[in-house]
C-alpha cells in the first residue's frame, strides 16, 4: 500500500462522513487538489477499510449514526499501525462541545474544522498535516 | 365550712356555748354555796369559779357579752347571798373589778382570734389564688385536659375537653372514656392507661380520632404526694388536626415539586440537547451547498464569466450569513438557558482587538472608513479570546454599518482601574436614550424596517451582552442621536480562571 502512494506520489486522505453529499463534496475537493480519497459512511466502514490501507490523514466527523467519534478514535489509537496517521475533526459540532467530551485529548487530532468549512481552510489544514 | 366570728361575721368554729353556759352555772353555785355555807360575802369564793370563768371566756372569745353576763351573774350571787339586801359598795367595786378583768381577758382572747381568723383568710386566699392559676391554666389552653381513673373514668376534665365531647358543667362524673369513642379507641386507651399504671412513665402518642381529626396526646401519671402510689392519668390532648393536614399538604407539594424539578431539568436537558441537534440540522445541509458553490466560485467545474462570479459571490454571502445566524441564534439559545460555552485562558485583550480589526477591515474599507486604534498598555487577563473577538467583532461591523459616510471609527483599549475598558466610537447615525437600553435585548433593531436596510438580525449585542457577562464583566453605550455612538465593555482584571469558572460551573451542574 505505501507503494501504491510512492508510485502515484499522492497522499491519501480517509474522509468519514455519514452525509453522502458532504462525502461526496469533500472528496470532489480533495481529488482536485491531487489527493488520493478512501470514503467511509459510518465507524465500521471506517475501521474496515483502515485494515486494508492506512491513510496520512483521517477527516473526522462528530455525530454519525453507529459507532460514536470517541469509539472510532479510542479504536484508531489503541492500533500501533495507525500510530502515525493524523486525525482532523470536520463537524458541525462546536469545538468547546468536542472538547468537553473529551475528543480532542488524543495527540492523533490535529486539527478541527467546523462546518459549514472554507474549502481553504480544510485545504490549509490537510497541507499542513501532510508536509510534516 | 366557714369560720365565722360575732364580731367579724364569722363563726367561733366548734367553740360550744354550752361550755359557758356550764362555766357560768358552775361559778353561780359555788358562789353561792360559799357565801351561803361561810354567811359571809367572802371574796375568796370567788376566786374559785374566776379561773374556770376565764378560760371559758377566753375560749369563747366574746369580751363585752361575757364580761357583761358575768358582771350580771356576780351580782345575782351577791344579791342571794345577802337575802337580797342592799348591796354594798364594796360588793359593787368588786364586781366592776370583775367586769373589767372578765372584759380584759375576753378583748385580748378576741384580738388574738382575730389575728388568727385573719391569718386563715390569708391562707384561704392564696390557695384559692393558687387554684385559680392552675383553673386558668387548665382553661385557658386550647388543648383538652382530663383526668381518668385506672378503669379510664373520668375524674376532672376542662371546659375544653367538656364541650368537645359536648356535656357541661360536671356531667362527666360517672362515665368512662369508653362511653365517648369507638370499641377499638376504647380498648387501645386502656391499654395505654395501663401501661402508665404500671410504669409509671409518661407516654405520647398520635391519636387518630374516630370522629374528628388528630390529636396528640400525652398521659402522664399523678402520683401521691406521700404514698408515691398513681392514683390517676392525666391526659393532655392537642389537635393537630390542622398540622397533620398541612403536612399532608406539603407532602403531596413536594411531591408535585419533586415532579416538576424533574420536569424541568429533563426540559433543560431536551433543550440544550435540541440546540445543538438543531444547530447540526441546520449546519449539515449548508456544509454541501457551501462546498459546492466555492468550488464553483473556484472554477473547478470549468471557468465562470464575471456574470456568474458575481451571482455565486452573492450566493455565498447569503450561505455564510445564514450559518452565522445558525450560530448566532446558538449562541442566544445558550446564553438564555445559562449554558454558554467558554474557554477561559490567559489572554491580552489588545491581540484580540487587532485581530477583529483584522476581519473588520475589509468591510470598513468597502465604505470607505478608517478604523484608527489607541490601545493602551493592558494587563494579562483570563478570558476567551475567541468569544472577545466576537464580541469587539460584532461592535466593530455595527459601527462600521451605522456610521454616515465615510466618517471614522476609533477603537481604544485601557486599564480603568480593576478593569480592561474596550471602546469602540463610531459617528454615524447614534441612538436615542429610550432606544439605549433595548438594543441589549435578543432581537433588537431599534427601527425594523432600519435594521433590514442595514443588515442583521439584531441579536449581536444580545450575545455580546451574555458574552461579557460571562467574563463577570460589564457592556454599556454612551451616544448622541446623529452625532454617533461609543460602545464600552470592561472585564475585571483580578479574577482567576477558577473564579470566572466557579459559576459556569455551577450552571453546567445543573
Ligand atoms: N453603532 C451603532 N450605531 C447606531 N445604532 C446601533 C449601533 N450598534 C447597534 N445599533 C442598533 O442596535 C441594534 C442591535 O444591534 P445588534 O448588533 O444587536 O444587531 P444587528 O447588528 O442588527 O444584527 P446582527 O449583529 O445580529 O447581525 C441595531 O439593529 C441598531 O439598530
Ligand atoms: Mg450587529
Amino acid at each position: 500500500m505505501e507503494t501504491e502512494n510512492e508510485i502515484t506520489g499522492k497522499k491519501t486522505v480517509m474522509v468519514v462522513d455519514d452525509e453522502q453529499d458532504v462525502l461526496l463534496s469533500v472528496t470532489q475537493i480533495l481529488e482536485a487538489n491531487n489527493y488520493r480519497t478512501i470514503k467511509a459512511s459510518d465507524g465500521y466502514e471506517c475501521l474496515e477499510k483502515l485494515k486494508e490501507e492506512i491513510p496520512e490523514v483521517i477527516l473526522l466527523d462528530i455525530m454519525m449514526p453507529g459507532l460514536t467519534s470517541r469509539e472510532i478514535l479510542e479504536e484508531i489509537t489503541k492500533d500501533g499501525r495507525l500510530a502515525k496517521v493524523k486525525i482532523i475533526f470536520i463537524t458541525a459540532v462546536h469545538s468547546l462541545e468536542a472538547e468537553e467530551a473529551g475528543l480532542l485529548n488524543a495527540s492523533q487530532v490535529v486539527d478541527y474544522i467546523e462546518k459549514p468549512f472554507s474549502m481553504k481552510r480544510l485545504l490549509d489544514a490537510i497541507e499542513k498535516v501532510v508536509t510534516e | 365550712m366557714e369560720y365565722r366570728h360575732p364580731y367579724l361575721g364569722l363563726e367561733p368554729g366548734k367553740k360550744k356555748p354550752l361550755i359557758l353556759v356550764l362555766a357560768i352555772l358552775f361559778g353561780l353555785v359555788l358562789d353561792a354555796y360559799s357565801s351561803f355555807i361561810l354567811g359571809k360575802d367572802i371574796v375568796y369564793t370567788h376566786f374559785f369559779y374566776i379561773p374556770i370563768v376565764l378560760g371559758g371566756i377566753w375560749y369563747y372569745r366574746d369580751a363585752v357579752y361575757v364580761a357583761l353576763l358575768l358582771g350580771l351573774v356576780h351580782i345575782i350571787t351577791t344579791l342571794i347571798a345577802r337575802d337580797f339586801g342592799i348591796v354594798t359598795l364594796e360588793a359593787m367595786q368588786r364586781t366592776a373589778i370583775f367586769i373589767i378583768v372578765a372584759y380584759i381577758v375576753g378583748f385580748v382572747s378576741e384580738k388574738q382570734a382575730k389575728s388568727l381568723v385573719l391569718e386563715e383568710k390569708k391562707r384561704r386566699d392564696a390557695i384559692r389564688k393558687s387554684e385559680e392559676k392552675y383553673q386558668s391554666l387548665v382553661e385557658s389552653t386550647d388543648d383538652s385536659i382530663y383526668l381518668v381513673d385506672r378503669d379510664c373514668r373520668y375524674l376532672f376534665m376542662n371546659k375544653k375537653h367538656l364541650s368537645r365531647l359536648g356535656l357541661s358543667g360536671d356531667q362527666f362524673q360517672g362515665r368512662a372514656y369508653g362511653d365517648f369513642h369507638s370499641e377499638d379507641e376504647a380498648k387501645d386507651f386502656a391499654e395505654k392507661i395501663n401501661h402508665v399504671f404500671v410504669t409509671g412513665s409518661s407516654i405520647q402518642y398520635e391519636h387518630e380520632g374516630s370522629r374528628e381529626g388528630y390529636f396528640l396526646r400525652t398521659l402522664s401519671p399523678v402520683k401521691d404526694p406521700e404514698t408515691g402510689e398513681i392514683t390517676a392519668v392525666t391526659v393532655v390532648s392537642k389537635d393537630i388536626t390542622g398540622r397533620k393536614h398541612a403536612e399532608e399538604e406539603i407532602r403531596k407539594l413536594n411531591k408535585k415539586l419533586e415532579l416538576r424539578v424533574i420536569d424541568l431539568e429533563e426540559i433543560t436537558r431536551m433543550k440544550t440537547q435540541f440546540l445543538s441537534m438543531t444547530s447540526h440540522e441546520l449546519k449539515t445541509p449548508l456544509t454541501p451547498v457551501n462546498a459546492q458553490l466555492q468550488m464553483l466560485r473556484e472554477g473547478y467545474m470549468g471557468k465562470l464569466n464575471a456574470k456568474q462570479e458575481k451571482s455565486i459571490d452573492v450566493i455565498l454571502r447569503n450561505v455564510e450569513r445564514f450559518g452565522n445566524l445558525i450560530n448566532d441564534i446558538t449562541d442566544i439559545s445558550r446564553i438564555e438557558a445559562g449554558r454558554i460555552r467558554v474557554s477561559f485562558k490567559r489572554m491580552n485583550l489588545n491581540d484580540v482587538v487587532n485581530e477583529a480589526i483584522k476581519m473588520q477591515e475589509p468591510f470598513a474599507q468597502e465604505k470607505g472608513i478608517k478604523i484608527s486604534m489607541r490601545l493602551g498598555e493592558l494587563p494579562i487577563v483570563i478570558g476567551d479570546a475567541e468569544r472577545l473577538r466576537q464580541v469587539i467583532s460584532n461592535l466593530l461591523e455595527n459601527a462600521i454599518k451605522f456610521s454616515k459616510g465615510s466618517s471614522d471609527v476609533e477603537v481604544e483599549t485601557k486599564r480603568d482601574g480593576e478593569n480592561v475598558l474596550v471602546r469602540v466610537t463610531d459617528h454615524g447615525i447614534g441612538i436615542s436614550r429610550e432606544d439605549e437600553e433595548k438594543l441589549f435585548r435578543p432581537f433588537s433593531q431599534i427601527d425594523t424596517s432600519m435594521g433590514r436596510a442595514y443588515g442583521g438580525s439584531g441579536l449581536g449585542l444580545a450575545i455580546a451582552k451574555g458574552l461579557i457577562q460571562v467574563h463577570g464583566g460589564k457592556i454599556w453605550v454612551e451616544s448622541e442621536p446623529g452625532k454617533g455612538s461609543s460602545f464600552y465593555f470592561s472585564i475585571p482584571i483580578e479574577q482567576t480562571i477558577e473564579e470566572k469558572e466557579a459559576p459556569l460551573l455551577i450552571r453546567r451542574s445543573h
